[in-house]
């Protein structure tokens, strides 16, 4: 990351923006689909927004915004308040495309959000190692249309982007 | 100039850092503090499914619609064949319900006979809702329904849907309210086999198929029984069905529940009067045991005065013939 680059990233409204985006995915998310007679629920529709995280966000803000939107991805799915908090931060911090967007194309992104979602399984399965009862049944199904939707997120976000910041890279 | 604007970057770095660590150990203790804390958990939620439960029954008509004109696509290819079971079906459950009212006037004899009440009762009185959003997550498995405290639902009643039990309230917000399903991890729900009336405890382990455990008597439990809801935890009502015994491989009794992974839109709420505590238990005992002294106590009394010679009181009209009554 050049400091040029850095220098920008001081952006509370991008902050907000990425966090309506994702409160918006958490809702998504809680729309339930039955397919050949299995729920499914897109538990990975918000990662796939913190995933995207704009740009130029204010760091600090974004954080907290993240920490929040964990929180209430948590309280909405009924979860132990924390896990999604965690799991965001460290999609945020370790696994988010910074500064290099336009370098990376759609495949690489594509592909390095399944990534993003392969350390999540591992995530939970670790809980499963110590002894947690996990359910991963539905995982097959859950992961693949949610990468099948990644497109469609993509989409969404550069054009209600679009229509907010209209001269900015997000 | 420049070296002003580096040092600015590195502060903002070292904020950002100080805030990351400082959120991260935040995240970990209340993921620590809101396991199992049901207070921590609750205040926040309620609140929050209330706002979003709304948002999500538009969201998901467009969703359910489509759902429903797919199956009802499905459903119009075995027409014909759907009709026919149905009639079949329609003959069996006439003489059912003719069994069954039988049985509910016997009982009910019985039961006034014996001054007894078996609270065998399932309650007439059911509060409709939708499962505006059912969560088959990893850790989680439950559903959001769009009615609440609004509508007289409070925590402990039953969800039902046509098939049978689906689970129970566990969280109530002002018009929405949560439902723990049977399979999630942390259900419990004493049932009872209807063949033999043997008890266990339905335990969710995250699987389509809860387990059987604490079986009284293994031998009362054959594969194929229908289990329903025993009543014994004096949470949910007795006798509601809830699916049919199945063993594992590994001879693991489980559970095939009635309501399956299908769809699930509308649900049946029942509303029961819990038995809150051990002392409201302690209580209803102590209540049935002094009835039990006082209709002792009468008919020692009235042992006594037969022995005594005293007439009894008739409520029937004595035996004597008018005609030979004579002024």
């Amino acid at each position: 990351m050049n400091l040029q680059a850095e220098s920008y990233a001081d952006n509370i409204p991008h902050a907000v923006y990425g966090f309506l985006i994702t409160l918006v995915m958490i809702i998504f998310g809680l729309i339930t689909l039955h397919i050949f007679n299995v729920t499914i629920s897109l538990i990975w529709l918000p990662l796939m927004s913190v995933f995207l995280w704009p740009r130029f966000a204010a760091p600090i803000v974004s954080i907290f915004l993240i920490f929040i939107a964990g929180l209430f991805q948590d309280i909405l799915n009924a979860q132990t308040l924390g896990f999604s908090s965690i799991l965001f931060l460290l999609t945020y911090i370790f696994l988010r495309p910074r500064l290099d967007f336009d370098n990376l194309g759609f495949t690489t992104l594509w592909t390095r959000f399944g990534g993003v979602i392969a350390l999540t399984i591992g995530l939970i399965l670790l809980f499963k190692l110590f002894g947690a009862s996990v359910s991963i049944s539905h995982f097959p199904m859950q992961v693949l249309l949610t990468l099948l939707l990644f497109p469609v997120f993509l989409g969404f976000r550069n054009t209600i982007g679009n229509i907010f910041f209209p001269t900015d890279r997000l | 100039m420049a070296s002003s604007s580096i040092e600015r970057i590195r502060q903002r770095r070292l904020a950002v850092r100080f805030s990351v660590l400082a959120l991260m150990v935040l995240c970990f203790v209340v993921f620590l503090a809101s396991r199992g804390n049901e207070t921590l958990d609750s205040t926040s939620s309620g609140v929050l499914e209330d706002g979003v439960t709304p948002i999500l029954a538009y969201l998901s008509m467009p969703v359910r619609g489509a759902e429903n004109i797919l199956s009802e696509i499905q459903a119009r290819n075995d027409v014909h064949e759907e009709n026919e079971r149905l009639h079949k079906e329609l003959d069996r459950l006439k003489d059912a319900e003719m069994r069954a009212n039988a049985l509910a006037l016997k009982i009910t004899k019985f039961e006034t006979l014996l001054n007894v009440d078996t609270g065998a009762g399932i309650p007439e009185k059911k509060i409709a809702a939708r499962a505006v959003s059912e969560r088959d997550g990893p850790f989680v498995r439950s559903a959001l329904i769009n009615a609440g405290r609004n509508k007289g639902i409070a925590k402990g009643f039953a969800v039902m849907t046509s098939e049978g039990l689906y689970g129970h309230v566990v969280r109530v917000g002002k018009n929405s309210s949560r439902a723990l399903k049977l399979t999630d991890l942390n259900s419990r729900v004493a049932v009872m086999s209807l063949r033999s009336e043997g008890r266990a405890i339905l335990t969710g382990d995250n699987t389509d198929f809860p387990s059987l455990s604490y079986v009284s008597n293994t031998d009362d439990w054959n594969v194929g029984d229908n289990v329903v809801t025993s009543g014994d935890d004096g949470v949910l009502p007795r006798g509601l069905p809830v699916g049919k015994v199945r063993q594992e491989k590994s001879g693991a009794l489980k559970v095939d529940l009635n309501v399956d992974g299908t769809r699930v839109d509308w649900v049946l709420i029942i509303p029961f009067d819990k038995i809150e505590s051990l002392s409201e238990l302690l209580d209803i005992t102590e209540q049935a045991a002094n009835a039990e002294d006082a209709s002792d106590i009468a008919t020692d009394v009235e042992a006594t005065d037969t022995t005594l010679g005293v007439a009894q009181t008739e409520t029937t009209t004595p035996d004597v013939d008018p005609a030979g009554v004579q002024p």
